[in-house]
């Protein structure tokens, strides 16, 4: 589903991204660790086209992401660290306006289907957005991917600043997407909650991954030694 | 896309009150505008009626008295009184000169405030040429007057710099902008929609609230000068939603977005007028007035110490007023005045044509730079709809002196055949009627400005397109 291949990014002198080479594939989740800057969110922003790359290309779902940006983001769904919506509509009209720019018709019935999976509880769907809370708002961009059936899903650092609880709902909600063949890659710092999900991991530092795991093949010790170990070096 | 953002579009501005608050807004002022218009238009008609109805009164007095006089009644009145000299009449007895208002008068004061549109001219003297010189009133320069015009031409932009400074940027700012950039629609696409929503509603505001205030002060809306005007209008609003639209795409931060569109507020709708005005008085500078007027009197004593010999002057330049052989040198004090007259007019009429050539040589550089901004051709072309410009009164002025002309000598002809004024010369004295200018060449100034909008929502969408190449046009710089 993504494709990098010596994908790399510089802002002059600075190197951000050196020669990434990544493949996700259907049904993984690939989690990137590492401090900031270390260049999880350049991978994001160049798979999103936001920002070109100086050298190297990314594929999503074969199609090259800087020569038809608008076409790739048909399969993709991304979830921004703080996820803003439109704070004076409610719940299913900000799902109902972001899917229907993007060309899907929704009636009421779909989008509750869809805010349900997300995990909103049923007596918010009608609410304003600006009394949510940011899993609120994270489970409306959710639900918003999952109307647009995204076939890839790109997270950058959906966790942080979630409680316990919510950032555990999350990891189910994509547990749940996986399941459905969904490919995710998601920046993250928390090491507890990319071991728990994710099938692949890497550590990232000065924009190269310096370490790469399958994750069922090392304890969550293993995997906080290996991430101390890489960010001392 | 379009159906989407038209829907939540409006729940949005509806939700954050800005159409409400716009509405309201624009009706107010709109509705006050007007009635200040209206108020100016419907005092000069007041003042025109009086007048010809002062003429008519006094034109039957006229007619009593001539009858009376023509069947050898006695009357009561001075011999000075009883028109049956053409001078009595020409003194007495002047004809109403009147510039009438047109219907769309109250969208633009415009110089009616400066200018008279009465005038009375009579056979002795012609100095009301003076009265068409320029009086200029500072505060009135300052602020000009709270019409419509001023309301379309100064505030509405300001309203629209309000209304659409930061589409973008707040997107940007609150971090809604990625998620919509997730999507596989193109951006500038989506904020020309915006905007184009914007402009629509805009738009429909002002078509009502000009509705309105054209209904509340009784201004007729079925005349074609209407649908100029809302050309005109809609254009204009077009014009300042294009200069967001391209602010909007360069992509800074609301504050800066504001601040660059109050700029180009100051830069279109104060700084270009005051130079063009400014340069246009510099190069070509009005002579003083006070000049004028002190000129026009020493002049008018240095001729009427020597009227015999300028009677004999103006009866040689004039054969055809000489008097028979017979009558030879039976001029009255009037034949000597008319005579010394004209050669006053002789005199004056240079610094009167300076005025008139400084004015129109004023216009014309105007003219030519008017382009430069589209507040002053909207401006422009407004004034000439309400029929308050200053081309109207130029040509108004021309139109009375033209007039007072052919009435002077029409008696002074009757004067020196030494002919008397009967009642059926009453029937043949000169009349004047108005003729406007006509309004030709609005929708071109529309198509016009229409271009520029285009080209500059062009300009902006090449910008933004090398910016989105440069990566810097969805993250935050």
């Amino acid at each position: 589903m993504i494709v990098t291949t010596d994908l790399t990014k510089k802002y002059g002198d600075f190197t951000a991204l050196n020669n990434l080479n990544l493949n996700i594939k259907q049904g993984e989740i690939y989690c990137l660790l590492g401090a900031n800057g270390a260049g999880k969110s350049t991978t994001i922003n160049l798979l999103l086209n936001f920002i070109q790359p100086s050298s190297g290309t990314a594929l999503i779902n074969n199609i090259d992401v800087t020569k038809q940006p608008l076409e790739t983001k048909k399969y993709l769904a991304y979830i921004p660290e703080n996820l803003m919506l439109y704070p004076t509509l409610s719940a299913l009209e900000n799902l109902d306006y972001f899917s229907g720019i993007a060309g899907k018709v929704l009636t009421k019935s779909e989008m509750e289907v869809f805010l349900q999976e997300a995990g909103l509880q049923q007596d918010a769907f009608n609410k304003k957005i600006k009394a949510f809370s940011k899993g609120m708002r994270q489970k409306v961009g959710i639900a918003i991917a999952l109307a647009k059936d995204a076939k890839l899903l790109l997270l950058d650092e959906p966790t942080s600043g979630l409680d316990p609880k919510a950032s555990n709902e999350f990891g189910m909600l994509l547990k749940k997407l996986k399941q459905k063949g969904v490919a995710i890659l998601m920046a993250t710092h928390d090491i507890f909650r990319a071991k728990e999900i994710a099938t692949h991991i890497g550590i990232m530092r000065h924009g190269v991954i310096q370490h790469q795991f399958v994750a069922d093949q090392l304890s969550l010790s293993e995997l906080e030694k290996h991430y101390l170990e890489t960010m001392n070096y | 896309m379009l159906s989407y953002n038209f829907t939540y579009e409006l729940k949005l501005l509806i939700r954050n009150k800005w159409l409400p608050i716009l509405g309201l807004l624009l009706v107010i002022t709109f509705a006050f505008a007007a009635f200040n218009g209206n108020s100016r238009t419907q005092k000069r008609i007041k003042e025109i009626t009086n007048i010809e109805t002062k003429t008519e009164l006094s034109d039957a007095n006229m007619l009593k008295l001539l009858d009376s006089v023509e069947k050898g009644l006695e009357v009561k009145t001075s011999f000075r009184n009883i028109p049956n000299t053409p001078m009595a009449i020409g003194y007495q007895h002047p004809r109403a000169v009147t510039m009438t208002p047109n219907g769309m008068s109250a969208i633009a004061i415009g110089q009616s405030d400066i200018f008279t549109d009465v005038i009375m001219p009579i056979t002795v003297d012609d100095d009301f040429g003076i009265d068409f010189t320029e009086m200029t009133s500072s505060i009135q320069l300052l602020f000009g007057s709270f019409d419509l015009t001023f309301v379309i031409i100064y505030l509405l932009p300001l309203l629209i710099i309000a209304f659409s400074y930061n589409i973008l940027s707040a997107e940007k700012e609150r971090g809604a902008l990625r998620l919509l950039a997730s999507q596989p629609v193109s951006i500038y696409k989506w904020i020309f929609q915006k905007m184009l929503l914007r402009f629509f509603w805009l738009s429909q505001i002002v078509i009502v609230a000009l509705v309105i205030s054209f209904l509340i002060n009784n201004i007729d809306l079925a005349q074609i000068q209407f649908i100029w005007l809302l050309g005109l209008i809609l254009v204009y609003i077009l014009f300042w939603f294009s200069l967001s639209f391209l602010i909007n795409l360069l992509g800074s931060s609301s504050a800066k977005n504001a601040v660059f569109l109050i700029g180009l507020w100051v830069f279109f709708v104060l700084l270009i007028p005051s130079s063009i005005n400014q340069i246009a008085h510099s190069i070509y500078p009005i002579p003083s007035r006070n000049k004028m007027v002190n000129t026009m009197r020493t002049l008018k004593v240095d001729v009427s110490k020597k009227q015999d010999k300028v009677l004999d002057h103006y009866l040689r330049d004039h054969p055809e007023l000489a008097s028979k052989e017979e009558d030879k040198g039976n001029y009255t004090f009037w034949h000597k005045y008319m005579a010394s007259l004209d050669l006053v007019a002789q005199e004056i009429n240079p610094l009167f044509s300076l005025y008139d050539e400084q004015l129109e040589a004023q216009q014309s550089w105007v003219k030519k730079w008017t382009w430069l901004s589209p507040s002053l051709v909207i401006n422009k072309e407004m004034n000439r709809i309400s029929g308050n410009s200053t081309a109207d009164y130029q040509n108004f002025k021309n139109q009375a002196l033209a007039f007072s002309k052919h009435w002077r000598n029409h008696l002074i002809f009757m004067l020196y055949n030494k002919q008397p004024f009967t009642t059926k010369d009453y029937r043949t004295l000169p009349k004047f009627t108005y003729k406007p200018l006509k309004l030709n060449g609005i929708g071109k100034h529309i198509v016009i400005e229409l271009i520029l909008c285009v080209l500059i929502g062009l300009l902006a969408v090449f910008l933004f397109k090398k910016r989105l190449q440069k990566g810097i046009a969805i993250l935050n710089n």
